[in-house]
This record gives C-alpha cells, sequence and structure tokens, in this order.
C-alpha cells in the first residue's frame, strides 16, 4: 500500500525516500526529502543496524492534531518530524522499526513497534517513556477524541483499550475477530475495526461490547480471488476462507461512509454505516478493474494507482473529478510512489504446527501396549 | 459406564525440558471471548452448560507444572474452582490424568481443579473476564536468565497490565522462585506496578495459602531436597490510586 492521509486540503503521500506534500485546492505541491540519520555516538546495536541499513522505505506517516506537523517512521529505524514549510523539528533514531506512529494533542508522539511495544517520546525530551506491550506486532494505534483512551491492536486478533498515559490500567479488551486486526477508526464513542478475517467490527470500547459487523467477503461476487489466495496460503499450512482487509478509511459527512480495500482485490468497497443501529449498506464497488496503492477518503476520495483517481461528496454519493493538475500529479508523482510490501501480510497469518496430536499418538500406543 | 478406578499417571512417561518460547507461534485452541468458553468440560460436576448460576474460575495457577499446588488447594477451596495454565504439551496432560485419576479414586473430590493447555502470557483475556481472578500464582517460573530473554519472563512491566485486569481490586498474586535474581526482578517490577502493593510479613502469617506454597509444588520439594532457598513474594491488587 502507498501511505496517503490527509489534513483539511493537505495531503501526504510517501514516495520512496521522500513525502510529497499537495494540496487540490490550490493545485500546489512539494516534495520533503528524508534526512539523513542523525547518529548518537555511542551506537547501541539497533543504532550500528541503521548505519548497514539501506532501506529507507517509510513504514507510517502522520499528521499533527494542530495540523502543522508531519512524522514519519522508516524501514532503517529513523523518525523524523517536519512542519508543513519543510523544516526539521526532530530527527532520531528508534531501537527498533516502527509499524505506526501517532500526534497526541500536546504533539508529543506515540512510536508502536514490530515487537509490540509502544513508546511515548515527548518532543522536550530525550528519552521515551514504554507505556504498554503486546506481544505480537502492533498493527494499529488510536486515541480516543478525549485522549483519555489508547487503543491498540495486534497480529493475534485482539483490540487492547488502556487508559492514556496510564496504560498500565487496561479499560477493556473488544475480542471477536478471528484474526489479525489490521486498522482501528474512532468515531465519537464508537470504535471502527478492520481485519484479516475480512470483517469490519463496531465496539463500544468502553465495555469490549461489539455494536455490529460487516462482512466484507459478502460483496465480492467472483470468487476467484479467495480461491486463489486459500490455495496459495494452504502451501503454507495456513487454513484461510477470507479475504483480509488491509485498509480502512472512515469519514463522517452526516452519513458515515466506510472505505475498504481488499487483499488482491482491485478497487475498493464503499459502505455506509447507520451509526445509531449499527446496520450497514453497501454503496458500490469503485474502479473494480483499478489496481489500488492507496487510497483516502473524507470529503473527497482520492485513490492512488498507477494514475490519480478524485471523487467528490455530492449529498449521499462520491462523483469522479478531474483536473489539469490532478493528471499533471500522476504524471510526475504515481511511478515513484513507493508501494509498501503487501505480501507482507501474508505472514500475519500463524503457522500451523502441532506438537500434540504426535504425542497423543504415542500415549495411545503405550497405554495399549500395557 | 466404567466403574474401574483409574490410577495414578506415573511422571516418568510426562517429563519434558523446562522451557518452552511463549513468543512462537503454538497451536492452540483458546475461546474468542470468555464467554465462549465452555467450562463444563473441565469441570463436569459443577458447570452445566446453560445454567445461569454456574461458578466462575477463582484461582489460576500459572504454570503449574505438575500440578501439586493445585491439588492441594483443591480440598482446601472445595466451593472455588481453579485452572491450572501450563504451555508444555507433556505436562499439562499429566495434570489432567493425575486430576482424571483423582477423581475417580475420590468421587467427591477434585470436581474443582481443572488444567489446560495454553499460552497465558498471550490468552489470559481470551478466558477470563476483567476482575475474575482472585488468586494468581506463578510458581517458579522459567528465570529466562539471558538479559535478552528477560522479555519472556512471565512477570515483567507490560503483562502485569493484563494480570491486573483479569484480576479484581483485592486479589492476591503469589510469587515464589528459588532464584535470587528472579526474586528481586519480581519484586521490583510488581511494586513498581501501580495497581499492585506488597503484602507485609505479618499478613502472610494469616493466609493459609502461604504455608502451601513452599512444599506442595513438585519445583518446591525439588529444591528442599537440594536445600536450596525459596523466595516468597505477595501483592496485593489495588485500585488505581490515579485514577
Amino acid at each position: 500500500m502507498v501511505l496517503l492521509k490527509k489534513v483539511n486540503n493537505d495531503y501526504v503521500a510517501a514516495s520512496k525516500e521522500s513525502v510529497v506534500l499537495f494540496d487540490l485546492e490550490t493545485e500546489t505541491d512539494s516534495i520533503f526529502k528524508i534526512p539523513e540519520p542523525i547518529l548518537p555516538e555511542n551506537l547501541t546495536k539497533g543504532q550500528m543496524d541503521v548505519l548497514k541499513k539501506e532501506d529507507r522505505t517509510i513504514t507510517s506517516l502522520t499528521f499533527s492534531k494542530c495540523e502543522e506537523y508531519i512524522a514519519v517512521t522508516t524501514e532503517n529505524k529513523q523518525v523524523v518530524v517536519f512542519d508543513k514549510s519543510l523544516n526539521v523539528i526532530k530527527n532520531f533514531i528508534v531501537n527498533r522499526v516502527a509499524s505506526k506512529i501517532l500526534f497526541t494533542a500536546a504533539n508529543d508522539v506515540l512510536i508502536a513497534d514490530k515487537t509490540g511495544d509502544v513508546y511515548l517520546y515527548k518532543l522536550k525530551e530525550d528519552e521515551p517513556v514504554l507505556i504498554l506491550g503486546h506481544l505480537s506486532v502492533i498493527l494499529d494505534v488510536v486515541l480516543s477524541n478525549c485522549e483519555k483512551y489508547i487503543i491498540t491492536c495486534d497480529r493475534d486478533e485482539k483490540i487492547r483499550v488502556s487508559m492514556f498515559p496510564n496504560a498500565y490500567n487496561i479499560l477493556s479488551f473488544c475480542l471477536g475477530h478471528k484474526e489479525f486486526v489490521t486498522s482501528l477508526k474512532i468515531l465519537g464513542n464508537t470504535l471502527i475495526s478492520a481485519s484479516g478475517d475480512g470483517t469490519v467490527r463496531f465496539w463500544n470500547y468502553l465495555n469490549g461490547t461489539q455494536l455490529g459487523l460487516i462482512d466484507s467477503n459478502c460483496n465480492i461476487k467472483d470468487t476467484t480471488f479467495i480461491e486463489a489466495f486459500s490455495k496459495e496460503m494452504d502451501e503454507e499450512k495456513v487454513d484461510v476462507t477470507s479475504l483480509p482487509i488491509t485498509d480502512m478509511q472512515v469519514f463522517n459527512g452526516g452519513n458515515v461512509f466506510i472505505a475498504l480495500s481488499l487483499y488482491s482485490v482491485n478497487g475498493i468497497l464503499l459502505y455506509t454505516t447507520n451509526i445509531k443501529t449499527f446496520e450497514s449498506t453497501f454503496v458500490s464497488h469503485i474502479l473494480p478493474d483499478v489496481n489500488v496503492y492507496g487510497f483516502c477518503l473524507d470529503s473527497k476520495l482520492l485513490i492512488l494507482s498507477k494514475t490519480l483517481y478524485c471523487y467528490v461528496l455530492n449529498g449521499d454519493s462520491y462523483n469522479k473529478f478531474s483536473s489539469d493538475f490532478v493528471k499533471g500529479f500522476a504524471i510526475k508523482h504515481c511511478s515513484n510512489l513507493c508501494l509498501n510490501n503487501c505480501s507482507s501480510i501474508t505472514g500475519l497469518y500463524k503457522r500451523k504446527f502441532d506438537n500434540v496430536q504426535e504425542y497423543l499418538e504415542r500415549k495411545k500406543q503405550r497405554l495399549g501396549l500395557k | 459406564m466404567s466403574s474401574e478406578v483409574v490410577s495414578l499417571p506415573q511422571k516418568r512417561y510426562y517429563r519434558q525440558r523446562a522451557h518452552s518460547n511463549p513468543i512462537a507461534d503454538h497451536c492452540f485452541d483458546y475461546p474468542l471471548t470468555p464467554s465462549d468458553m465452555n467450562w463444563e468440560k473441565y469441570y463436569p460436576e459443577k458447570v452445566k452448560l446453560g445454567s445461569k448460576n454456574n461458578p466462575e474460575v477463582q484461582f489460576a495457577d500459572i504454570g503449574c507444572g505438575y500440578g501439586g499446588l493445585l491439588i492441594t488447594l483443591a480440598t482446601m477451596f472445595p466451593e472455588t474452582l481453579m485452572i491450572g495454565m501450563e504451555i508444555r504439551v507433556k505436562v499439562s496432560d499429566y495434570v489432567m490424568d493425575r486430576i482424571a485419576a483423582l477423581r475417580s479414586q475420590n468421587p467427591n473430590d477434585y470436581q474443582n481443579v481443572a488444567c489446560l493447555r495454553t499460552n497465558a502470557m498471550k490468552y489470559l483475556p481470551n478466558y477470563f473476564k476483567k476482575g475474575q481472578l482472585t488468586k494468581m500464582f506463578f510458581l517458579y517460573p522459567d528465570p529466562h536468565f539471558k538479559k535478552a530473554k528477560h522479555k519472556w519472563r512471565i512477570i515483567n512491566q507490560c503483562l502485569l497490565a493484563e494480570y491486573a485486569y483479569v484480576m479484581s481490586v483485592g486479589g492476591i498474586i503469589y510469587t515464589v522462585t528459588d532464584v535470587k535474581d528472579l526474586h528481586e526482578w519480581m519484586v521490583q517490577h510488581i511494586t513498581e506496578h501501580p495497581l499492585f502493593k506488597r503484602v507485609g510479613e505479618d499478613e502472610l502469617v494469616q493466609d493459609p495459602v502461604v504455608s502451601k506454597l513452599f512444599s506442595s509444588s513438585e519445583e518446591g520439594q525439588k529444591v528442599t531436597r537440594n536445600n536450596g532457598d525459596k523466595f516468597l513474594a505477595v501483592f496485593r491488587r489495588i485500585s488505581d490510586p490515579y485514577e
């Protein structure tokens, strides 16, 4: 996937070792090149790895709530915070590859890493604070709007709701997903999650109650995709019955819209949800012939592919529009957009490794011999 | 139904090395949520599927080993459901066979104890609701001596949050080890956690469970035979002082 984020009219997209900033209203764009890492004098092992590592692909990208700052994390363990005028505010190294970065309202930075820990980096202090830890990679982290709660999800089907910043105090677990949880969104008092099991679930995150569900795979009429994926995973001894959701975007514009991308399926699935009854309606399968690299949903729906597709919300539906800037953007930037290795999603499934059956067989023989 | 009394399992068939990687993917069956758990399978005389008045598990022995503590506690707290959680295949199977044999030999006892094979570091919230447990036991946990493996230790800063979650306020955590370094590590981490407070010596004397911790587990008996040290530390789950 290509990382694409939006605040107000500003978009940011990850492009190789750069970030492209663009604005569809003023039709302007600029490129921020990730600066070289600054390495401290007494190198730790993690920092040594940075020196060796050539891959500076962006792993996570975010805007601050005040809309002034942008933060990125890279495959070589670098974290860079810069402002919209492209001035570097902070450039530092973390000990483990970050999977997700997030700003707090105070412009502190939360970084979740691939071993399952979440650290809080205060802008004015050098030493981070470990605030919580999972035993598997954290795939997403969000804060409630009031910032009283931090919500994390991992490869082990779990969504954990903890107090913030006192995350030693767990409020609830939202359990029900049958595979890894890929994405979390907050909508008022409701949490929305998307998973490798192909479902979107709505939760009262204060007590972990599930309120509603969308099974996205019901809206893929053509079964060849799931059959192919199932066969591919079968060779790795993983039993897969649904196509995983790779990304989810949510927009509340009177109606609540939910947009999903599914592994190996072209285009975007669009739904509306009644946030009182949590009943969802399938709206359409947008661009079913286009291999989507990344997308972004609010009053506009932007879809990045070999070119850039734009839609604007008009009443109840998103209508396509284009402009010279949009066309020009595609020519200038789309070929450079960095594709995160999407096949890495297959690594999130658990391999079967049965050491019980064999033992029980031997035991049966032993008891039979007596 | 067979009326034959089952004999106790022999430990020599169930020996297994003491270590297991808690981060690796093992094949476990675990419930999606605590309400999906079929406890009737484990406590057939105490829990009936569909009944509204089923008792809930209150004690959990994490890494219960060969089950010595559970067997002792079973008759001390006959009305309390307790579960041993053990990751090693053969060892957990031994405990299951041992309980089955004890139930068969003593038809009215041991209906309140059971053992299941799981990874307690990963799946506690799948089995227990918030605040469900009143006692948790960590007896002779794997010391994971190497510094790089300290995060595999069953007591660590991050996992304590999960233990606090499944425990009720007032609930008790018992830790025992023969490794001084691990004892100090556990005391430091649990003491630093805002949701736990160490229980003083004067109170420990009143607790009938404490004396059993040293003698009842197989691991404890081994240390006694070797005249080794045993270090005990007990903590109470308290409410969040900063909430």
